[in-house]
């Protein structure tokens, strides 16, 4: 059920964009009749314009999506002028051909100026998510469990100390119980041993140790579970550390060195996590102090390295190196790395499961959807309300009647494509921070655009809307249920299915 | 008013306008009559400059129409009523009346002229909410009309208005003709119902294949034995 | 036969001379490999009689039946694919492999042909798209059959013999300039007997009005289909001829959109619905897209001094001009569909028409 409903969430989100760029095409045809093959092309134009505009203006794409529309529309205006008013009346093949050939000079003039390279724009928000629907969407027992046991220890990890123990240890029940009902979801394990260190962490003596050892024993399991994980095997360090700190002499530096293998193992496989080599070179640093002669220079020259890693790996440009503290002299680097490391705390670390409660969403498409409707409703008002829209109506309801009512159709045509131009534009910059940008990505927005225009029918908007959505969802629930390569097919299967059995699209005949 | 002279007209190879001259003066009615493809509707649109005459020159209140566009030509003043109505069929009765009222210098007049559409078409009134294109045809032609109306036109073009109605809605059709006569608009009617259009025009001309072949007042054709013979079955 | 006779029974004095010219062209062709050993001269040789026998087959459905597809990228890739699938995971010689071939191209042609031959118009090119988009995604997504996206690499032809004599070992690029050169004439050989024949009628009054063909009794979808058919194979033979002389075959370079849209702007360029249109087209697209590719317009430019190529512009166009090969279909196909619709040969056609009419 979850799965089904994320699937239809983000299919609905992508399928927002989807009918954006299908009303563009749609408005296209319906005021010309002209198929145009060169929508993706003005699309792909949208994404490198929303792609500079960020890298060297500085502007957000969803900020500089007001910026596009108007350009595009004077550069579709531009086209529409210059080239398609010419062919108006010629065959539908060579009206096609003609923005086949524009298309083709757009992509390879975008080739030629910017190279073939693949461009990512890379937001604050890119990869950023967040959850939605968690109180329709019911989860299963193990969730509902696994999430309680995530809330409590993020709520002990805040309370005041007095309440904390009470609530490491109903967090470490709720786990117990998840993990009895799915032995193999090594999340819930490691949170387990999160919890159980939490309880250790407070208590002295004896008891502490049992728990660390339920804690390490969780930890194990985990691993075994999921042995390239970093998360566990750092959690494992730091319950390791904390254990240490209760110990003195011999028992704590074996304590100690252990925590260092495991984390380093960790950093194999994970070497940019700052926070675990900061961790890493705590232990070292640590257990320099425990230490003397070679051996505790050899654990401080291993500190500063962890330390010089972190710096750079916490430095968000790509080009920096590791500050390089070889030649620092062993007094001076004690003080560096006393100052950075004697009061220093591994932060919280519980990553909640994927499987959580409510539905992932992402961001910038979520910040995209909205801004879509926005765009959607207010080219509805100006079609419905506004005399230039009812006359770009009446054109393509009729091009004859419409030049008796004293229309000028020339002028409405440039308007059409120029509206054409800024909505696929417009979808452009919309998803220019979640797709690669490169000069041939149109042709598969073009091919989408065709497939949710004859789905909801040629030249009909609201049909076009529809499309969009319909495409969007196909693709998610087929790239989940059947697989990411074959959702195009189910897409391709979809319209073929459409143009055989209704050609006319959904919406019948019905135009704008 | 309006002045054709000598007009021709082809469709690629085929001609088919061949030295149409034609007059319209102020407040008359005139009808252009003539079997299927006579050249009448193709005189209608070279008057609205759908298509482009071949030679020949058409003047409205002395200015030549030549190198204008269709929608300037509606500016100056000459409103056609298509044949087949071509009502918006996605548009409701009243944005059809008001795509009617498009250009600038009309709009101040909108409330006023619907006001006048629905007086002349009580029944519009009924349907302003349905949409163009699921109304009967006597409607769709009462509404194409009305639309017309809309744009103040001092010349009105009426491509076959009783064409596929009802010999009820025919009468209707023609009384709202002379109503419109009466409140000022000049009208250049094209019909195949000779009788009723030339009973109440003030003149006419009558196409064959293309050319004149006779002109003159519109009692006197309708008394006109070839007229009698081609026409009226008699 | 009635092919056989209007063949013979035409040869007014015009065609005549038109054979005779054609059989000149074709003997002076032969002889190129003596002369021209330059193996990149080979190589473009070779690309346009691949680029005339794509375009050929495209026009016997696009130009004389008027059936517009865009995905003909279905039938090359059928031919280029089977070829090397019979080549490297069955050991079969490409001269056998080609018939497989043939026969799958025919296959999916009539599976195609069922499905979009209900439509017509845009919608007609809309289908065509989709259902060669459709067969490149399984033939990317089925790497257990067609090796994926990893595409299928020829390790090596096998010597060609009749009985014990060893014809070529295809070690130059002579052996291919000779099949191309004999596919590029016979696809106008079968270009010029079906215009020649009731078949060639047919298909040009259904290209005309579908509606007045049907109703002199013209099965439409019989005929569309063999206009198809015989498009479809020809089309695979050049994908088999393609993936034999590249070595190579992967979705993207046989199967995409972009092949499709190239078979086209051959024949649109040069003129549709003419025999020798597709050759024009091939002549014309074939050099300058070369050219760009292999950096020789960016040379040009720098040897004519517009722009010297140790300036910034000129390192930029040096490094950058030969991957936009493809702008020059582009910017051709827009000059031609707005300045000479009926294509360079119909351009032609008529300026000599003018000229004459003028003299007279």
């Amino acid at each position: 059920m979850t799965i089904f409903l994320q699937s239809l969430v983000s299919g609905v989100l992508v399928g927002g964009v989807y009918a954006l760029i299908g009303i563009g095409l749609t408005i296209i045809f319906g005021v010309m009749r002209v198929i145009n093959f060169a929508h993706g092309d003005i699309l792909m134009l949208g994404m490198y314009l929303a792609y500079y505009l960020f890298t060297l203006g500085h502007i957000d794409p969803f900020v500089s999506v007001l910026l596009i529309i108007p350009l595009m529309f004077l550069y579709g205006g531009f086209l529409q002028k210059v080239f398609i008013n010419r062919v108006l009346n010629a065959l539908p093949q060579n009206q096609i051909l003609l923005t086949i050939g524009l298309g083709l000079i757009m992509s390879n003039t975008m080739m030629l100026v910017f190279t073939s390279d693949y461009k990512i724009l890379t937001t604050k928000y890119s990869s950023a998510s967040f959850q939605a629907l968690t109180t329709i969407v019911n989860p299963d027992r193990y969730e509902r469990r696994y999430n309680r046991g995530n809330a409590l220890l993020e709520k002990a990890h805040k309370a005041q100390a007095t309440d904390k123990a009470a609530l490491y240890a109903r967090a470490s029940e709720k786990f117990a119980e998840a993990v009895s009902i799915h032995p193999e979801q090594y999340r819930a394990l490691n949170n387990w041993g999160i919890a159980l260190d939490g309880q250790a962490n407070l208590t002295k003596g004896n008891p502490a140790d049992r728990l660390f050892e339920q804690a390490y024993a969780k930890f194990t399991e985990a691993d075994k579970l999921s042995p390239d994980d970093f998360d566990i095997k750092y959690n494992w360090a730091r319950t390791l550390l904390h254990q240490a700190g209760q110990k003195q002499g011999a028992e704590a530096q074996r304590l100690l060195t252990e925590a260092a293998q495991k984390l380093d193992a960790g950093l194999d496989s994970n070497s940019d996590s700052v926070a675990g080599l900061n961790g890493s070179a705590l232990l070292h640093y640590l257990l320099a102090k425990q230490q003397s002669g070679p051996t505790a220079d050899a654990q401080y020259k291993k500190a500063l390295e962890q330390y010089g890693a972190a710096i750079a790996a916490a430095s968000t440009s790509d080009d920096s190196t590791a500050p390089d503290f070889s030649g620092t002299s062993s007094a001076a680097a004690r003080a560096l790395l006393a100052k950075a490391y004697d009061a220093y705390q591994p932060p919280f670390k519980a990553k909640p499961d994927k499987r959580g409660a409510g539905i992932s969403v992402s961001t910038p498409l979520a910040i995209s959807f909205v801004i879509t409707c926005g765009i959607t409703l207010l080219l509805y008002w100006f079609l419905m309300k506004t005399n230039t829209g009812q006359a770009i109506r009446a054109t393509a309801q009729d091009r004859e009647a419409a030049q008796l009512m004293g229309i000028n159709v020339k002028r409405m045509s440039i308007i059409a494509f120029g509206l054409g131009s800024s909505l696929a534009a417009a979808a452009g910059a919309l998803i220019s921070p979640t797709y690669y940008i490169f000069p041939q990505v149109g042709s598969t927005f073009t091919l989408k655009a065709f497939v949710i225009t004859v789905l909801g029918g040629m030249g009909s908007i609201v049909g076009a809307t529809l499309g969009g959505i319909i495409i969007g969802v196909a693709e998610s629930m087929g790239a989940v249920y059947i697989s990411s390569g074959w959702k195009d097919v189910v897409v391709f299967v979809l319209f073929l299915l459409v143009l055989l059995f209704k050609p006319s699209g959904l919406m019948g005949k019905s135009r704008m | 008013m309006l002045i054709i002279d000598k007009l021709n007209f082809s469709y690629g190879d085929l001609q088919v306008l061949w030295d149409i001259s034609l007059e319209v003066h102020q407040g008359e009615i005139v009808t252009v009559v003539g079997a299927n493809g006579a050249g009448k509707s193709t005189t209608l649109k070279n008057i609205s400059r759908l298509v482009k005459p071949s030679s020949g020159s058409i003047t409205f209140l002395g200015e030549d129409l030549k190198g204008l566009e269709s929608h300037q030509v509606v500016e100056r003043g000459i409103v056609q009523v298509p044949e087949g109505r071509k009502i918006f069929p996605e548009m409701t009765v009243m944005e059809n009346l008001l795509m009617g009222s498009y250009l600038k210098g009309t709009r101040k007049d909108r409330q006023a002229n619907i006001e006048r559409a629905f007086s002349l078409f009580p029944r519009l009134k009924e349907r302003e909410k349905q949409l163009g294109g699921t109304m009967s045809g006597g409607e769709q032609q009462m509404l194409a009309i009305a639309r017309g109306l809309m744009a103040n036109p001092k010349l009105l073009l009426l491509d076959e208005p009783s064409l596929g109605l009802s010999p009820l809605f025919v009468k209707i059709i023609f009384e709202i003709i002379q109503e419109i006569s009466r409140q000022g608009v000049t009208i250049l009617l094209v019909e195949q119902n000779v009788y009723q259009s030339l009973k109440i025009s003030h003149r006419a001309y009558v196409l064959e294949t293309g050319r004149v072949v006779l002109s003159g007042d519109g009692q006197e054709l309708l008394g006109n034995d070839h007229v009698k013979k081609a026409f009226l079955g008699m | 036969m009635t092919t056989l006779r209007t063949l013979f029974a035409d040869t007014s004095g015009r065609s005549t001379v038109t054979i005779i010219a054609v059989l000149a062209v074709c003997a002076a062709l032969c002889t190129v490999p003596f002369f021209v050993h330059n193996p990149y001269l080979l190589h473009i040789m070779i690309l346009i009689f691949l680029s005339t026998i794509m375009g050929e087959s495209w026009n016997i459905l696009g130009g004389y039946t008027g059936q517009y597809s865009v995905g003909h990228a279905a039938y090359f890739g059928t031919g280029a694919y089977a070829t090397m699938m019979m080549l490297q995971f069955r050991q079969v010689a490409p001269w056998y492999g080609v018939w497989v071939g043939l026969a799958a191209a025919l296959v999916v042609a009539l599976v195609i042909g069922s499905i979009c031959f209900r439509l017509r118009g845009p919608y007609f090119v809309l289908a065509s798209i989709a259902v060669a988009e459709i067969l490149r995604l399984c033939t990317l997504n089925l790497p257990s059959f067609t090796n994926g996206a990893e595409g299928i690499l020829a390790t090596g032809l096998p010597p060609f013999t009749i009985g014990e004599t060893v014809i070529t070992d295809f070690s130059t690029k002579v052996p291919f300039y000779y099949i191309g050169l004999a596919l590029a004439l016979l696809t106008i050989l079968v270009t010029w007997l079906v215009q020649h024949s009731k078949l060639g009628y047919f298909f040009q009054a259904i290209r005309e009005d579908q509606d007045a063909a049907h109703s002199l009794g013209i099965s439409l979808t019989l005929y569309k289909n063999i206009a198809l058919v015989i498009s479809a194979m020809l089309t695979s033979l050049a994908g088999s001829f393609y993936a034999i002389y590249v070595g190579f075959v992967d979705p993207p370079t046989v199967m995409a959109l972009d092949i499709s849209v190239q078979i086209v702007l051959i024949c649109i360029i040069g003129g549709i619905g003419t025999i020798f249109g597709p050759v024009i087209g091939a002549l014309v697209l074939v050099p300058l897209s070369e050219a760009l590719r292999s950096n020789l317009i960016a040379s040009l430019i720098f040897k004519i001094g517009l722009v010297s190529p140790d300036s910034k512009f000129g390192g930029f166009l040096n490094d950058n001009l030969a991957h936009a090969h493809t702008l020059i279909y582009g910017i051709l196909v827009v000059i031609v569909i707005l300045f000479m619709p009926d294509g360079i040969l119909g351009f032609l056609k008529k300026l000599t028409a003018r000229r004459k009419g003028g003299e007279a």
